[in-house]
């Protein structure tokens, strides 16, 4: 075991992880962060999308050690003192959400998008989404909400 | 119906959670002193056992226990057909059969002892293909078949008993239909049309892996947190299989991420509370992608055959079909799929003369299972598919010749059911127009070729499994739903449930909350399946909201000196009809009530039963289709096939579905188009490949393609209301339905680009390109 420091949504915690520990194991096992979800463990599906630095990564195949000294962002810290963010608020009332698996690694990728491109075309959308699997939805109300936060009424 | 709450677009009440990352998976969760566990599987697709020797995992630093065949009694279960084992003993019937699980103290530990299991084995002959498997050469893999015992049920033990005195050579079940007399219709017919059509295995794929936790307790009781669609079926299954009376197995299946029937019955389960039980200690199974895709209950790979009589003015007047599902090494819901099959296999039309045979046959490859609209999408590429054929040769208009012979409100269908609320035409006529059917078709880009498509298909809402609810009022006036329900994301109990007792009750929805899905807690439900929830709910719910509000009006008339019956509720406030402005909060009341007339609980308890059926309209043997009135559903595509490459791109896509009554009408358009997007995945991309071995080549999301965000063209819906008489506010099923006939739409536009169908799904460019090939050559 190694002792690594991380920075998780703005404070900084110490863990023990093993070596070559993927970053989603740190955050869940390590720091008991279990909003980013392990869907495949191979860089395939983005449940566990996080963002690092600004940009996505899937956690999974990110070496935890990797992320020192970085900012990490995972779906615990897109609330803010209990209110949801924007696009939070917009899944929740376009009815993006069924089952929620991949929900917090969508959300994610949907906020580092609407982070760089604050008036995405509904195909930036879909490209911006694409490394991230939904089996429940077919994706038009994920689609439908992003772009409703992206202009709001 | 005037309603308030019906139709409007209200969140549902898990929603919140599971944007903040609050909701707790099975995999989420960590109990004190947990060991994890992994399974040790079978390398050989058929063979005989020699040997297992656990000794060298045992011994292995960090392994907690192992457990085999030895440490469980010696007999079968299942659900339906009990033909299966806990763990392998004498033989091994696929790649994957489970020898062994074994605990340790984290799982990259478990996962290495699991390596260290050592097997001898005696290979037997090995079978891949239903149909082959049929073939008096072929091995046996059911040796003793015959003397399997079935659920120990009214409805299941007489088809049973048909299915051992009807027997063909591996063949787990049958199911037939005979309507007429077909030879005499082919010799009425003016055209008579063959087609044969193939599918492969396909996967549920849920997002979350299965995820089991299992918690034993000093009085050899056990708790058991699963992702899975069916509790109650897991908690029956668990006490069976480990000879523990059913009180002593507690099942929770907290969220769920996505089932589409990959979850529907009780499976690894057993295994790992077996290993609690063993160890002392909580255990926690959790599937990597590869356990998933190579072991989790995929759709029945079929080999269909049909053949159909028609005249010149498009009167189907015979139809002949054999079926071969692939069922796998064990029957699981096999008794489902053929029944089903018999229903899909032959359409939702008149058709006087039917002879319809759906064998479902083991072989040496992973257990199919019921998965989402179990033989659907199947069934509906074949009939679909040869319908645009009688289309073809009689040279009428697709359309047409669906509205033609399709079923209408008072038919009866084949298997002597009375059909009511059939929106089937309805469905037809909106799909095309929404596609623009009678305008003429826009050019395509890239000179790709343009092709329209339609399809519509029937579905159940499956019936005879019952549901309980209960209503409870706390007393600061929140009210709460107690029911064994599940909510695998389709927003039937989180999201229309709620709807319901809130429009029963003159509340908000956001004062309402859901306790569901804990066999310790709640009432009993058969779970998530046969697109079923919502309308035993509904019902189950009705009743009890309606309980619940007696209780509370009586108690409200005692406090304001009123007749019950002459009160109403509206906006938290019940009052004398017609003076709301003197009302008395419903809180005060809820709150006094436990110190007056006593706490308010309202019960529901419901079955669905079948409406009536008159066999002597035709003979449906070896089935158990039972359906409370049926959902009709028609869908339409339009493509551009790429002439070089033969990439098929849908560019519009309209779905139509009668639901009978959209209650939360959110949910019913998240099912719509969640269930068309599989169905496209299901058209054009996905298939499990295997080896000549029997082993799974493309266990991952990199090489079995289910549709992404970009792949996707958005679904234009429309949601058909029939006011079925049956239905909880006249509401049908709408889980399924979705998916059914998507395959047919796609491939009958592709044909109408190419001009000819392509047989075999997925629709992947290579086959286009052949199929174009022998266009080009006529
Ligand atoms: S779990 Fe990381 S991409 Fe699937
Ligand atoms: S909501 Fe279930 S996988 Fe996306």
């Amino acid at each position: 075991m190694i002792t690594i420091t991380l920075n998780v949504n703005g404070a900084t915690h110490k863990v023990n992880v093993r070596p070559g520990e993927s970053l989603l194991s740190a955050l869940r096992l390590g720091l008991g962060l279990t909003g980013a979800k392990e869907g495949c463990g191979e860089g395939d599906c983005g449940a566990c999308t996080v963002i690092i630095d600004g940009r996505t990564v899937d956690s999974c195949i990110y070496p935890a050690g990797e992320a020192q000294g970085k900012k990490v962002r995972t779906v615990e810290g897109l609330a803010s003192n209990g209110k949801l963010s924007p696009l939070q608020e917009a899944f929740v009332e376009h009815g993006a959400v069924q089952c929620g698996f991949c929900i917090p690694g969508m959300l994610m990728s949907a906020t580092a998008l609407l982070e760089r491109n604050p008036k995405p075309s509904e195909a930036a959308i879909r490209l911006g989404l694409s490394g991230n699997l939904c089996r429940c939805t077919g994706y038009a109300k994920i689609v439908e909400a992003v772009r409703a936060a992206a202009s709001p009424a | 119906m005037t309603t308030k709450v019906f139709g409007t677009r209200v969140p549902r009440l898990d929603a919140v959670d599971k944007t903040t990352g609050r909701t707790k998976f099975v995999g989420d969760m960590i109990l004190p002193g947990m060991a994890y566990a992994k399974l040790v599987h079978s390398s050989h697709p058929h063979a005989r056992i020699k040997r297992i020797d656990t000794s060298r995992a045992e011994k292995h630093p960090g392994v907690i226990g192992v457990v085999t065949h030895k440490d469980v009694p010696d007999h079968l279960h299942g659900e339906l057909i009990w033909d299966e084992r806990l763990f392998a003993k004498e033989k091994v019937r696929y790649q994957g059969d489970i020898i062994a699980i074994v605990a340790a103290e984290d799982q990259a530990t478990a996962d290495a002892a699991a390596k260290l299991v050592k097997v001898d084995y005696e290979p037997l002959k090995a079978v891949f293909d239903a149909e082959q498997a049929m073939k008096p050469s072929a091995p046996l893999i059911h040796e003793k078949w015959k003397s399997y015992a079935c659920l120990p049920s009214p409805k299941v033990m007489p088809v049973w008993q048909w299915q051992k005195e009807n027997p063909r050579r591996n063949c787990s079940w049958s199911s037939i239909v005979r309507k007429g007399d077909v030879e005499k219709g082919f010799k009425e017919a003016d055209v008579v049309v063959k087609g044969v059509y193939t599918t492969p295995m396909v996967h549920g794929s849920p997002i979350e892996n299965h995820s089991v936790l299992a918690q034993p307790h000093d009085d050899g009781s056990v708790t058991i947190w699963t992702a899975t669609q069916v509790p109650y079926v897991v908690r029956m299954t668990v006490a069976a299989f480990l000879d523990i009376p059913i009180s002593q197995v507690r099942v929770i299946a907290p969220a769920i991420g996505g089932g589409f029937g990959a979850k529907c019955q009780a499976w690894v389960e057993p295994h790992a509370a077996a290993l609690a039980r063993k160890t002392g200690r909580p255990v926690k199974l959790v599937f990597n992608r590869e356990e998933e895709f190579s072991m989790a209950q995929p759709r029945h790979p079929a080999k269909m055959y049909v053949k159909s009589g028609i005249k010149k003015d498009g009167t189907i007047v015979a139809r002949e079909a054999t079926i071969y599902f692939d069922t796998g090494f064990t029957s699981m819901l096999s008794a489902v799929q053929g029944s089903l099959g018999a229903l899909t296999a032959a359409g939702p039309y008149k058709i006087a003369n039917l002879k319809i045979d759906v064998y479902c046959v083991y072989t040496n490859k992973p257990s199919c299972s019921a998965v989402r609209g179990p033989s659907g999408p199947q069934l509906n590429f074949c009939i679909e598919s040869h319908m645009d054929e009688l289309a073809r040769k009689i040279g009428m208009d697709p359309l047409a010749l669906r509205l033609k012979n399709a079923y209408e409100e008072g038919d009866i269908a084949h298997n002597g059911q009375k059909l009511h609320a059939v929106g089937l035409k309805q469905c037809l006529v909106k799909a095309a127009e929404r596609i623009g059917w009678k305008q003429p078709k826009a050019a395509g880009g890239d000179g790709a070729l343009v092709g329209r498509g339609l399809s519509c298909a029937w579905w159940i809402t499956a019936v005879g499994f019952g549901t309980g609810a209960l209503v409870s009022i706390e007393q600061d006036g929140t009210v709460h739903i107690t029911t064994g329900t599940v909510e695998h994301g389709t927003g039937s109990t989180f999201g229309t449930a709620p709807m319901i007792v809130a429009e029963e009750l003159g509340v908000d929805v956001s004062q309402v909350r859901v306790h569901a899905s804990d066999t310790g807690i709640a009432p009993f439900d058969y779970g998530g399946v046969g697109s079923r929830t919502t309308f035993n709910l509904g019902h189950a719910l009705r009743q009890a909201t309606q309980d619940a509000r007696r209780q509370l009006m009586a108690n409200a008339a005692a406090m304001i000196e009123a007749n019950p019956d002459d009160l109403d509720i509206a906006q938290g406030m019940i009052f004398v009809k017609g003076t709301p402005e003197k009302g008395i909060p419903f809180a005060i009341v809820a709150q006094a009530a436990p110190f007056a007339l006593g706490p308010i609980v309202g019960r529901g308890s419901f079955n669905t039963m079948a409406p009536p059926f008159d066999p002597k309209y035709g003979l449906v043997e070896g089935s158990l289709f039972v359906s409370a009135q049926l959902s009709y559903a028609a869908q339409a595509a339009v493509v551009e096939v790429d002439g070089e490459t033969g990439n098929v791109k849908v560019t519009d896509f309209a779905a139509a579905h009668d639901v009978g009554y959209s209650i939360n009408p959110m949910c019913v358009e998240g099912q719509i188009e969640g269930g068309a997007v599989m169905g496209l995945g299901i058209a054009l991309s996905e298939r499990v490949g295997f080896d000549g071995e029997g082993r799974m080549q493309n266990p991952s999301f990199l090489d079995y393609k289910i549709p992404l965000c970009c792949d996707v063209p958005p679904i234009k819906f429309d949601i058909i209301e029939t006011n079925n008489i049956d239905g909880p506010y006249g509401s049908k099923g709408i889980g399924e339905p979705p998916i059914v006939p998507t395959t047919g739409a796609v491939a009958n536009a592709v044909a109408d680009a190419i001009g000819v169908q392509v047989t075999e799904l997925p629709l992947l460019p290579e086959r286009v390109l052949a199929a174009m090939k022998t266009v080009k050559k006529r």
